[in-house]
């Protein structure tokens, strides 16, 4: 593909990049504040509590917030376009419940993986209607959607 | 009286008034046809008591949604309320620190949502959750004892009427004063109808929602205070349900979503037809997990039949 | 006779740019004055100043004989000038009355608002100007011409003596024209000055008894409207210097490459229909607001049009449809590109770098599973030979200046492949180096068979870019010529004359 400009004087140039290390200075301190508060709390917290001293601690640590963290990656893809999606917890419960329920103990294993992520999806795909076609506020929308799924899961 | 001919003035930012008031008849008759216990005075007066804590959060409620906004901290006010209602202190202290409390969350709300331009769901979110926490360190578990005149003037009746109705009245004349016989009430639709014209025109936009914001926590701190009574003890979950609610009984009662267009006739009616729809409920003994599967569906059906023109938030 | 209304040495800048430069203007009592001058004269930010929207850099307003300085729209209101702009500041869900009085009610003792005095005053005002108006009636329920009506009745309220009307009968039918004319002759009548924007020639001759003419910022010409004829004050209005630093024009081209009949823009409109060939660039001059924005955007399918017929040519040489009224990815989808005038809001992304700027253009109608393109090389390529200055493809686009941003955009299109590009305004904010470069890269995407439809309020621009020139008038195609003969004067003569053909009531000499 040939852009040349044919014919005009050469006035402006694209200037050469600067320096590598100026540009990993300048990408430091781009990073948004989250990090600094997490790296400073890393560092602070065998203060508060001696337990935190021992390794083992920060993988009971990690287990516990892995459901919150995919939960989170979640969001953050809704929330790119704008929108929110409360009804994750509704979501959480219904597939915990289908999971551990114990209804689907005589299916083979693999329908137990895959029965919450249908219902997901399907959860999702009622949730994009309602938001993106029928334009409905997204608060309320998932709020609803999530106090129903939650009422399912009671009863 | 001039607010009742103004019900009837100007019925096109009524919303859809008539519908809610028909959707109310009809579901009275069919809950007397159908329902042998309904109409029994017991049965009555426990609707009417449970219905006014609705009533009252949705009456506050509306001024914000008029705005365009909502707000969701109002449960949250109730519940802390409720448990401020409870602390050792001399008992005029304890109301006037609820009402602190309530205007600080007011004006907060107000704050972030008019001069900081945070989205409204997103501030009383964030509020919702401040005031739960603080809620429940005041009072982590339900009891305690609130003052003995906010009991009885809950329970109890002056002659046949039931208190509650006089707390109903109160609240709504009070509401409808305000909004239709102060200059702020206008100035509210015209900041839900387009903010910018407003703006252009010299109404003080800014200043009528973070007034919307506080009024709604006003009215929040009121319906607690109903709450407490009628619990005779604080409840720090006890408004957990009537953030939203509140939201489904204004948008019941004709209130659009997207401002400008409500009662507060509107409003009465629409929690008096959620406040049927939980009564019939409990009096079918159906489960309260199932109740909340019915109103979820509910407020879905509401929020389906009010488009808009953007997508997302 | 003291002036009702005086400004003098009016300067405005908008930070660099000086938009007013030592204007006067001056409005007497009972008289109906227009504003012309070309687009971007400053016709409507002179108005605005006086009516409080702005305030001016340096001089001096004098309403009464007395010095005003308006810090807002509401205090110019309050003041009595009333304004009635294009877009209305009404609220909807109020009513007709409530509207008149926003902002400035009357209040009882006890503060609340007198609603019945409210409804009984815009009854008595508008009486007599316009009576078939229900005062209690919802602004929403209203036509476009009764909201107008409103707008002008919020002036009555303050009893303003200053009414400014900007382009009052673009929206109005022939009815409602002669209603309104009727209204602005009773004003005078009653000793109201009246300012009078509008570029229909026929209108300004009929109704207005002084005109002065603006141009490029500056004040040029005040006399009475009979001393000037149709031509005289086209005369007026035009005049500059043309810039010579356009590329050489095409010298042959080939067949027609985007075939556009069928289009309506309006229910009552008639239908627009031109064609452009291989290599060939087309421009779209008129007036400002003469449809050209929206003719550009019904072609590629941005905006729907009541109807619109698109045909492209395919490789193999046949012509083929383009269903563009189900939206713009059709459009992409057959090698059609568009352009923004709004490039800040409407075309970049202002946070993300230079490089996902660029490369949108290879991920353009494309499978939602399928792999992103990435090529940060072929990226660097194309950043280099449009002379984009920046340090990095990694730079957000909206540090860069005008030029470059509207060159990422090109270099987008560019990479996508498409070739025939619609483009809006192709160097609003450009600074004069970066314009060449600009109008080389369109003339260089044409030679290598492309073609481009462009748009632009610099009529000198579009004189030297184009190959031909559409006049568009009143959403009509009202003229075309080949560039190599136009001139500013001819344009608009062939815009304005058109109009004021058929009605013929400009006085001539």
């Amino acid at each position: 593909m040939d852009f040349s400009m044919t014919g005009t004087k050469a006035k402006t140039e694209t200037p050469p990049r600067p320096f590598y290390a100026k540009r990993v200075v300048s990408w430091i301190l781009g990073l948004p504040p989250a990090y600094y508060v997490l790296a400073i709390l890393i560092a602070l917290a065998p203060a508060v509590s001696a337990t935190l001293i021992n390794p083992n601690y920060w993988f009971v640590i990690l287990k516990q917030s892995a459901p919150l963290g995919i939960a989170v990656l979640a969001q953050s893809l809704v929330m790119r376009v704008r929108s929110i999606d409360l009804s994750v917890s509704g979501v959480f419960a219904f597939a915990i419940y289908l999971a551990s329920s114990g209804f689907l103990n005589n299916d083979p294993p693999y329908v137990t993986v895959l029965m919450p992520i249908a219902v997901g999806i399907a959860v999702g795909l009622i949730n994009g209607i309602l938001v993106a076609y029928i334009r409905a506020s997204a608060v309320i929308s998932t709020l609803s959607v999530s106090a129903i799924l939650i009422g399912i899961v009671r009863t | 009286m001039n607010t009742v001919t103004a019900f009837f003035r100007i019925p096109y930012r009524a919303g859809a008034i008539r519908l809610s008031i028909g959707t109310l008849v009809i579901m009275l008759i069919a809950s007397v046809i159908f329902l042998p216990g309904f109409l029994a005075p017991e049965n009555l007066s426990n609707l009417l008591a449970q219905s006014t804590v609705l009533v009252i959060s949705a009456l506050g409620q509306t001024f914000v949604i008029l705005t365009g906004g909502l707000d969701v901290s109002v449960g949250s006010i109730i519940s802390i309320t409720t448990t401020i209602m409870t602390l050792d202190l001399p008992e005029s202290v304890r109301v006037l620190l609820c009402i602190a409390v309530a205007m600080a969350f007011g004006i907060a709300n107000g704050y972030g949502v008019a001069r900081l331009n945070v989205h409204p769901i997103i501030m009383t979110l964030a509020t919702m959750g401040i005031a739960q926490g603080l809620a429940l360190i005041i009072l982590p578990i339900p009891g305690g004892r609130v003052p003995e005149w906010l009991s009885a003037s809950v329970a109890g009746s002056i002659g046949p009427i039931p208190n509650s109705l006089f707390w109903l009245i109160l609240a709504s004349c009070a509401a409808a004063w305000i909004l239709y016989r102060r200059p702020f009430g206008l100035y509210l639709f015209a900041s839900g109808g387009n903010d910018f014209n407003a703006r252009m025109n010299g109404v003080p936009v800014e200043r009528t929602v973070i007034k919307a914001y506080v009024l709604s926590a006003l009215f929040a701190c009121a319906a607690g205070m109903f709450l407490a009574g009628r619990l005779a003890s604080g409840d720090p979950k006890g408004g957990a349900t009537f953030g939203i609610e509140s939201v489904t009984a204004a948008a019941l009662g004709g209130v659009h979503l997207a401002g400008g267009i409500g009662s507060i006739l509107g409003t009465v009616v629409g929690a008096a037809i959620l406040g049927i729809v939980n009564n019939v409920m409990n009096l079918a003994n159906v489960s309260a997990y199932l109740q909340s599967v019915v109103k979820g569906l509910l407020l879905l059906l509401l929020v389906v039949s009010q488009r808009r023109k953007t997508i997302g938030l | 006779m003291t002036m009702l209304v005086e400004m003098v040495g009016i300067d405005k800048s908008f930070g660099a740019t000086q938009v007013l430069s030592n204007v006067r203007f001056s409005l007497e009592r009972g008289s109906i004055h227009a504003l012309m001058g070309e687009n971007g004269a400053g016709k409507s930010t002179l108005m605005r100043i006086l009516a409080g929207v702005y305030q001016p850099t340096a001089g001096s307003v004098r309403l009464h004989g007395q010095e005003a300085a308006f810090r807002s729209p509401k205090e110019a209101r309050l003041a009595g000038v009333s304004t009635v702009f294009q877009e209305f500041t009404l609220i909807p869900n109020l009513t007709v009355a409530e509207n008149m009085f926003l902002g400035h009610e009357p209040r009882r003792a006890d503060g609340s608002i007198d609603g019945a005095e409210v409804v009984e005053r815009s009854r008595k005002l508008l009486a007599d100007v316009f009576p078939q108006l229900d005062a209690t009636a919802i602004v929403e329920t209203l036509t476009v011409a009764q909201q107008q009506a409103v707008e002008i009745a919020k002036g009555l309220t303050s009893n303003a003596d200053v009414f400014i009307f900007d382009e009052p009968t673009a929206a109005l039918n022939s009815t409602d024209v002669d209603h309104l004319f009727k209204v602005i002759r009773d004003l005078k009548a009653k000793g109201k000055a009246v300012v009078y924007i509008s570029h229909r020639m026929n209108e300004v001759f009929e109704l207005c008894d002084t005109i002065t003419v603006m141009k490029d910022g500056a004040w040029v010409k005040t006399a009475k409207a009979q001393d000037f004829n149709l031509h005289s004050l086209v005369a007026t209005m035009v005049g500059r210097e043309l810039q010579n630093f356009f590329p050489a024009r095409s010298r042959e081209t080939g067949e027609p490459m985007l075939e556009v009949s069928e289009l309506r823009l309006q229910d009552d409109g008639s239908t627009v229909g031109f064609a452009v060939r291989k290599g060939e660039i087309i421009g779209l001059a008129g007036l400002e607001g003469q449809g050209q924005r929206e003719i550009m955007r019904a072609v590629v399918g941005v905006e729907t049009a009541r109807a619109v017929t698109v045909r492209r040519r395919q490789a193999n040489n046949s012509m083929k449809g383009v269903n563009v009224s189900s939206g713009f990815s059709n459009a992409i989808a057959s090698g059609i590109g568009f352009i923004p005038e709004d490039r800040k809001q409407e075309g970049l992304f202002l946070r993300l770098p230079i490089y996902d700027n660029i490369a949108l253009g290879k991920q353009l109608n494309r499978n939602m599973a399928s792999v992103a393109w990435r090529s940060v090389s072929k990226v660097r390529e194309v950043i280099k030979a449009l002379r984009v200055a920046a340090a990095d493809p990694s730079v957000p686009v909206g540090k860069l200046s005008g030029g470059n941003q509207q060159k990422v955009l090109l270099g987008r299109w560019l990479l996508s492949g498409v070739d025939i590009l619609v483009i809006e305004e192709p160097t609003r904010g450009v600074d004069v180096g970066a314009k060449a470069e600009i109008y080389r890269l369109l003339r260089d995407f044409c030679d290598r068979g492309g073609a481009v439809i462009v748009s632009s309020r610099e009529h000198a621009e579009l004189i030297g870019l184009c190959d031909k020139i559409l006049v568009v008038h009143d959403r009509k195609v009202v003229g075309q010529m080949p560039a190599a003969d136009a001139t500013e004067e001819s344009i608009l003569r062939t815009a304005l004359v058109s109009n004021s053909a058929h009605e013929s009531r400009a006085a001539v000499h």
